[in-house]
Formats: C-alpha cells, structure tokens, sequence
C-alpha cells in the first residue's frame, strides 16, 4: 500500500477519491461528535459543563502525537527507500501537528481554568507538551531554513528520527519530575476506572474526526507540495531546453 | 587520536575561545548572585539549578562554531576523503570538543557551588552529575549544529532544536544532585542520567556523521 502510494502519480489519483472521503467523513464525526458532546453527554458529576472541553482537548493531543509518529515513520521511510513523496508527506504533517499540538494546550488551560483554577501548571503532561511544541517548531525551521530541499529534506528527517526516539524519554523523564496534577490515562491504563458510554461515544466519533481531518489536511497539503514542485520542475526545464515544442505533460 | 592531538592544539594556538565558556559561567553566576541578593542561605537552596542552567547555557554558546570552521576550510572534506569513518571523525571531534568546555567547567564547578553556600556532599554530586550527563548535552548540541552547518545566525536556531533533547539530563541531573547524599552515584538519578548519555552515544553519533555527511553531498 505504502509503496504503491510512493508514485506522486498514483498518489494523486488516490488523492482524488480520498481526499472527499476524508473530508466527509471528517465533517460528519466532528460534527455529530460536538452535537452529542454538547447536547446529548451528561454533565459530570465533579467537574460539570467544564468536562466538555474533553471532546476536543483529548482527540487534539491524541493527534498530536499521532501526527509526530507518522513524521518520524515518514521520515525513517523517506531515509532508507529515498521516497521522495515521503519527505512531503512528513513536511505536509508537521503543520497539522503543531497545530493539533497547539489547539491541545490551549482546551488544556482552558479546561484547567476551570477544574485546578489556574490557566497553567507545570504538570507533566502539560510540560511535555509543551516540549513536543518546541520539537514541532524546530523541525518546521529546519524546513522553513534551508532553500535546498534535497539538504532539508535528509536533515528534517534525521531531526524526527532523534526526536522521535526521545520523546518517551522525555515523556519518561518529565512524567517523574512531577506527576501529581493530571489525570492519568483514564482510558487505557490497566485497572482505569473508565468512562460511561455517554462520554466514549463522543469522544471516540470525535477522535475519528479528527484523524480524517488530519489526513484530508495532509494529503491536501502533499497534492500543494506536488503541484508547486511540479511548475518549478517545469519553469527549470523551460530555461535549459532549447527547442519550443517540448509538452510537459500534465497529470 | 592523532585528531583529537591536533584539534586540541588548533585550540589553544586559536586565542583563547574556548574559554568563553568558562568566562560566561562565571559572569552567569555572578548575576545571579547579585540578583538573589547575594545571601548564601537564598543562594544555595537552588544553587544546583542554577549551576546546571550556567552549564547548559555556557555549552550552547560553543556549538554554533563547532563545525563551522571545519566545513568553511576543507577539513571535513579532507577527513571524509581520508577513509577514516566520518563516524570516528565526529567521535574524535566530540571528544576534543567535551575536553575543551566540560572539563574546564567541571574544574571551576567547587568554586562556584562554594561561593553559593552548598555543602561538600552537595558540591561532590553536582560534580558527579555534570560530569555523567554531559555527554547527552555535548552530543544533542553538535547534532544541532551538524544540522545546521553553513547557515548565518544558525545560533537560536540550533537552542531550539538542543533544548528539548536535553530536558531529560537537566530532571535526572538535578534530582542526582539531591540523591547523591543518600545513595552516591548508584541512586537511581545517576543510572538514568548515565543510561541518558549511553543512549544519547549510540543515537547521536550515527546521526552526527550522517548530518555531516549529507552537508558533504549537498553543498
């Protein structure tokens, strides 16, 4: 699937047919997700209305991480097999991502404006999202940068590959400086207390969501990415070959 | 060897810049202590920190020109063109390079902690501490600047991309610092910050030489 995906060609015909599905999909799930956790999902027992916020605070960081994952994936792939689409796919995510990365900080203050009374702690989770927030940004500069993107390219992925590889020391080591304020992985952790199918239903239509549009956002940005390398490629090639009936043929 | 030889005499025929390090620990230190006040019994409380945000910042200031002048003149490319590994080149090149800032810092390191009040136990574990996990600071910082070889004002650039890969070595090194009276380096702190280093060698110096060897190919 990967490698027939790493022909530009291939990509944009898949692209075609994807990128609506996506979009649809992603329009339906964050649309009901919202409906259902602003009207439907009760309010919780402590935390109240507040506890709202959750529908979009933890889809965001789940994306987040998600997003850096597919980067450094991207990337290790790009690395070995020279797949030049897997660089601008890498390079297509990292906006999305700092974005989500972002839009998760910011719900987390706003949450926690109202449940801990302060818009900032320095919690765990908190910190170390903040920290995936600086790695975000330093591998957009390197890309922002360097006008060579053969030289971007290899070093922006060695950048995510390293990053990727600290993360969960720096998940590690940030949790075991102070691990009091957050609540824990409430989902996933063995012996979790867990939630009531009124808050996972919402929760998860709008995880769902937010990973289509992720990836509507994604295979967008790659299908710009291709078209502006594509009229470089062909300004380049209209100022070294001489003869006038050359045709660049069009996707 | 014979790289690291020469590497360490270009430095001390080069006018004293590896010394700046040295010199901003000390004017960092300084101010700080004119800042809080100058009372030993408000220093020393967090004099770890401070000391470990003296070194960290002292470090950073060196790696903008760390390979700088290496891949301006040729050298890099003369070593690559030697048949020496560009890994041990880099290795060789880390080497000269932590004996050159860390060890003149790990020297001046008792004097500071003393002129901030901490105690010898403490001043021994902060000596510990650095000394153990700067390897990882040495080697994320010169990954940075691999990165980044050949670019102006590469400085805030290279801070940006360091900073987040050294978080884990400034938590374990403060908390060695505190363990360091109860259980010396054994504590737990100190096995992190070493398995923080060990890791940080074996990831950091295949992607240093890869990084310099894609500025090679590319430039």
């Amino acid at each position: 699937m990967i490698s027939w995906l790493a022909n530009p060609l291939r990509f944009a015909k898949f692209a075609r047919i994807a990128s609506p599905l996506f979009a649809l999909a992603a329009f339906l799930c964050i649309g009901a997700g919202l409906w259902m956790g602003l009207f439907i999902s009760p309010a919780e027992a402590y935390q109240g209305d507040s506890v709202r916020i959750m529908y979009v605070h933890v889809p965001a960081a789940w994306i987040a991480m998600m997003a850096y994952s597919f980067i450094a994936v991207a990337s290790f792939t790009a690395y070995v097999w020279r797949h030049p689409l897997a660089d601008i796919v890498a390079r297509a995510s990292a906006l999305p991502g700092a974005a989500f990365t972002a839009l998760a900080l910011v719900t987390g203050s706003l949450w926690g404006s109202q449940t801990w009374m302060t818009y900032w702690e320095w919690d765990g989770r908190m910190t170390s999202m903040l920290v995936l927030l600086f790695i975000y940004i330093g591998y957009m500069s390197i890309w922002a940068v360097m006008r060579d993107t053969k030289r971007a390219a290899r070093i922006a992925g060695l950048i995510a590959m390293v990053g990727a590889i600290n993360i969960p020391i720096i998940k590690f080591s940030v949790d075991w400086w102070d691990d009091t304020l957050h609540q824990k992985a409430t989902i996933s952790s063995p012996g979790a207390p867990g939630m009531g199918p009124e808050f996972l239903t919402p929760l998860f239509l709008m995880m769902f969501g937010f990973s289509c549009l992720f990836g509507w956002l994604v295979i967008n940005r790659v299908l710009t990415a291709l078209a502006a390398n594509k009229r470089e490629a062909a300004s380049r090639a209209d100022k070294h070959i001489k003869p006038a009936n050359v045709t660049v043929e069009t996707l | 060897m014979a790289l690291i030889k020469y590497e360490l005499r270009l430095a001390l025929k080069g006018g004293g810049a590896w010394l700046h390090g040295v010199l901003f620990f000390f004017l960092f230190s300084t101010l700080c202590a004119i800042a809080l006040g100058g009372h030993k019994s408000v220093l020393a409380p967090i004099a770890p920190a401070l000391i470990w945000l003296a070194v960290i910042f002292a470090l950073l200031l060196a790696f903008e020109s760390l390979f700088q002048e290496d891949a301006s003149d040729g050298t890099l490319e003369q070593l690559s063109l030697s048949g020496l590994p560009m890994i041990a080149a880099a290795g060789a090149k880390l080497i000269s390079h932590w004996i050159l800032t860390v060890l003149p810092l790990l020297l001046f390191i008792p004097a500071i902690g003393y002129g901030f009040g901490l105690s010898g136990i403490k001043i021994a574990g902060l000596f510990n501490a650095v000394l153990i996990g700067s390897p990882a600071l040495i080697i994320y910082g010169s990954f940075a600047s691999a990165c980044l070889i050949g670019y102006r004002s590469a400085g805030l650039l290279i801070i940006l991309l360091t900073v987040p890969l050294i978080v884990p070595t400034l938590i374990f090194g403060l908390s060695a610092v505190d363990s360091f009276g109860a259980s010396g380096i054994m504590g737990a702190p100190f096995k992190a910050l070493a398995g923080i280093s060990l890791v940080s060698i074996g990831l950091g110096l295949p992607a240093i030489s890869a990084a310099l060897n894609t500025y090679l190919e590319t430039s």
